[in-house]
């Protein structure tokens, strides 16, 4: 890394370049630095690879045409394995159908080079936008899984009971236990969950997406 | 001829009625000017037809008083008669329909020419006259007809000329004359008569070339002699001169050699090769005036027994000189023709090849223009964002100067390396001379690589270049050498289409002997061997899209280097196309400067 990024913080964004062409991707690289980013350069799709996983937020500035895998193949590949970074690709020669399939598979741009800075700045606070909000909701994911993680066997299936809109006497019923029982597990579980109302408990469920991988969760 | 120009000269519209009524519905005005103008251009029309009848006549008369000088004391008659030259050059070089001017000119001349003679009275004169025109237009009617105006291009011509000018015309202007001293019953005749037919003969055969190309081209000839030829004719004037006086005024009673007479025959044939039959002409007129006016005066070789032989020995002596001669000239023109002719057209088709190239370049170039459009577009991209870079950071409150430098550093290599892009483009794109210098192999590699590097990766192929240790020189022209490289390796890409592995296009160079050897191999399904004999033809492609021209213009420039072009198959997969170019001798100093050089060049 070049000096005068050293006093990064820890969650600032790191750019990924993947460029063959050494002086492109020394360039962008360096313009990306000059305009307060932390730069990070591959000269192909291996060497990417090799860098994974990363944990950093930032996204991928990829060039489409290199030697070994395409840009559109790193791009499919990272897809496979749940890689939530943006990716912008830079491209001497773009052609429509290219373009097409980039954008399809979730790319946030497609540039052509020679590229003006306004233009590639602006995409990458675009893209680093879009990787923010997806971080935000894989952080709220992961927090609500840890919740659901500490429920008993019992309270998940009163919470999946409850999510159903079953009373309390009926679920009592159902699991043979009394209904006393049945509302003090359902306090552990709001409380687990931090939620206040079953309207909450129930909006938590669907980002959960529970009603489906209940039997086997 | 003269009146031509008058016509040319004068508006040409007033010389067609029907044009002149057009013009006057357009333009009133003119109208009124008209009748005047009419009239001014129809005098200076008819002043043209009899200035050119009275200079005619005065030019025959004068040659006519001229050839009375060459005559021997007894006789009335010249031993060469040189006006009739001047009407078949006239006839020659005129359109048939002027031809009535000279008619007239004639006349008068030849009535003025015996004016006053008593031997041959005007009636006789002027019949002579007649009959003489007659012939020459019948013999410059057939030349015309049968030789496209220039009797003196080809033999068949020439043949015609001689049998008209030599023979018909000689017999048909000297006979009346004879005739009518027969019937004077002036002596024998006969002596009388073969002198006069040789003397027309002779007049007309060396005098036509001589004045038609003097009346045809007049001072535009002297303007086209360039330097070296006008000094080379006037040496062989002065000694043409110098030896036929020498020999032709040796007096009688010093025991002249008659062999002295072969003396100006080597200067004749030099007139005779150099300056075809024009320089041949007034060769042979210079020769029979001098030799002619000094036996007059008794001196030179054919001064020894009667006056009758005098005359025939000279006449002889003249005819035998002058038909081979002219011939030989004849000969020589047409062989010197032929060969400008061959010279023009194998430049033509020269040039024609060097377009075809060019055009072979153009479309194998235009075939990935995009892969050298991004060739280029990659450094300028570079170069953009650094500059870009280096602004942002000297808005800083302390900019980086280090990192600037770095930036202007990368900045110059890209820029570069841009140039270099275009530099080994251009010489391709361009249409020039073919220039036979000392190039490189690896240079010419090196270029081409550099060229097709992006269109390799595009198709995914792997371009391999291994030089070998030493560094060959060749001489040849490095836009070809460029070209041939081109097509092979574009070639060894088309034939691994469809190859899923070992995409690999490895060109070497080998120095072996006095040769250099370029290996073009590709990893494709090779070349089927009942396809090999025919490969280098023209119009011959395997490809659906090809011209068929690639390989053929190939083999074509490798042959103008002095080296061969050969194709095999490899012994597991795909084909090696193989070319040899002798090797340039070169001291060894540079050869191991460029080596290091290049060394240094490929470690980078």
């Amino acid at each position: 890394m070049e000096q005068g990024i050293i006093a990064m913080t820890e969650n600032s964004p790191l750019i990924h370049v993947v460029d063959d062409d050494d002086s492109v991707r020394k360039a962008i690289s360096r313009l990306l630095q000059a305009a307060g980013y932390e730069a990070q350069g591959y000269a192909n799709a291996g060497e990417f690879l090799l860098a994974l996983p990363i944990s950093t937020p930032g996204c991928i500035i990829m060039d489409v045409r290199m030697p070994g895998p395409s840009g559109l193949e790193l791009q499919t590949a990272l897809n496979r394995q749940g890689n939530i970074l943006p990716i912008i690709f830079l491209t001497g020669h773009g052609d429509i159908p290219m373009s097409v399939q980039a954008m399809k598979a979730g790319a946030v741009d497609f540039l052509t080079k020679p590229v003006q800075s306004q233009t590639l700045l602006a995409a990458v606070s675009n893209a680093l936008e879009i990787q923010g909000r997806a971080s935000q909701q894989q952080e709220r994911m992961d927090y609500l899984r840890n919740c659901y993680q500490s429920l008993t066997d019992r309270e998940r299936e009163i919470f999946r009971l409850v999510v159903q809109g079953k009373l309390n006497k009926q679920i009592g019923a159902q699991l043979g236990i009394a209904e006393r029982t049945v509302k003090a597990h359902r306090a552990q579980v709001m409380n687990k969950m931090e939620v206040n109302s079953l309207a909450d408990l129930v909006r938590v469920a669907g980002e959960l997406q529970l009603e489906t991988e209940f039997s086997d969760v | 001829m003269q009146s031509k120009s008058f016509l040319s000269r004068g508006s040409s519209v007033l010389l067609e009625p029907g044009h002149v009524a057009g013009n006057v519905a357009v333009a009133t005005s003119e109208a009124t000017h008209s009748p005047s103008v009419r009239r001014v251009a129809a005098v200076r029309c008819i002043a043209g037809h009899i200035i050119l009848i009275l200079a005619f006549a005065i030019a025959f008369f004068i040659l006519q008083k001229l050839t009375f000088l060459l005559r021997f004391p007894p006789y009335e008659r010249t031993t060469l008669w040189i006006p009739g030259a001047l009407t078949f050059s006239a006839l020659l070089i005129s359109p048939i329909s002027g031809w009535w001017r000279f008619y007239i000119g004639l006349c008068i001349a030849g009535y003025a020419a015996y004016y006053g003679d008593p031997e041959i009275p005007g009636v006789v004169a002027l019949l002579s006259a007649q009959f003489h025109f007659a012939m020459v237009a019948v013999g410059a009617w057939g030349i015309l007809r049968l030789t496209n105006r220039d009797p003196f291009a080809t033999v068949p011509s020439m043949l015609v000329f001689v049998f008209a000018a030599g023979l018909l015309v000689p017999l048909a202007t000297s006979a009346p004359s004879d005739w009518i001293r027969w019937m004077r019953g002036l002596g024998d005749v006969w002596p009388t008569a073969i002198r006069s037919f040789l003397a027309i003969s002779l007049g007309m055969l060396i005098g036509t070339p001589a004045l038609t190309t003097a009346m045809k081209h007049g001072r535009g000839w002297f303007r086209s002699v360039t330097l070296r030829e006008g000094i080379e004719g006037m040496v062989l004037t002065l000694c043409l001169m110098s030896v036929g006086l020498w020999v032709f005024t040796t007096s009688a009673d010093s025991r002249a050699i008659p062999a002295l007479v072969y003396a100006p025959i080597p200067f004749l044939l030099w007139a005779a090769l150099r300056f075809e039959v024009v320089g041949a002409s007034w060769a042979l007129l210079a020769i029979a005036y001098l030799s002619t006016w000094n036996a007059i005066n008794g001196r030179g070789p054919f001064v020894g027994g009667s006056r009758d032989d005098h005359v025939l020995q000279l006449q002889i002596f003249l005819m035998a000189v002058a038909l081979p001669l002219l011939f030989m000239a004849v000969v020589v023109g047409e062989h010197r023709r032929a060969h400008a002719l061959l010279l023009r057209e194998m430049e033509e088709r020269r040039k024609t090849e060097e377009g075809l190239r060019h055009a072979s370049r153009l479309a194998v170039l235009s075939e990935f223009t995009a892969s050298i459009a991004h060739e280029i577009n990659q450094p300028l991209g570079a170069i953009l964002c650094n500059a870009e870079a280096a602004e942002l950071l000297l808005e800083k409150p302390s900019p980086p100067i280090d990192e600037i430098r770095r930036i202007m550093v990368d900045i110059r290599n890209d820029d570069l390396r841009a140039s270099e892009v275009i530099r080994s483009l251009r010489g391709l794109l361009k249409r020039g001379k073919v220039e036979r210098q000392p190039v490189s192999i690896y240079q010419i590699a090196m270029d081409v690589i550099a060229i097709l590097r992006a269109e390799a990766e595009r198709r995914g192929i792997e371009l391999q270049l291994e030089l070998g240790r030493v560094h060959p020189i060749v001489l040849g022209d490095r836009v070809h050498l460029q070209q041939v490289l081109l097509n092979l390796i574009i070639n060894a890409m088309e034939a691994m289409k469809g190859i899923p592995d070992e995409r690999r296009v490895s060109v070497c160079t080998l120095q072996r002997d006095d040769e250099v050897v370029v290996s073009v191999t590709d990893r494709g399904p090779g070349i089927p061997p009942e396809q090999i004999p025919r490969l280098f033809d023209r119009f011959f492609s395997t490809k659906l899209e090809g011209m068929g021209m690639g390989l053929a213009i190939s083999r074509s420039l490798i042959e103008q280097h002095g080296g061969r072009i050969w194709v095999e198959n490899a012994s597991d997969r795909g084909a090696i196309f193989r070319f040899s170019i002798p090797l340039e001798k070169v001291d060894t100093k540079a050869e191991m400067e460029a080596d290091t050089s290049w060394n240094r060049e490929l470690s980078r």
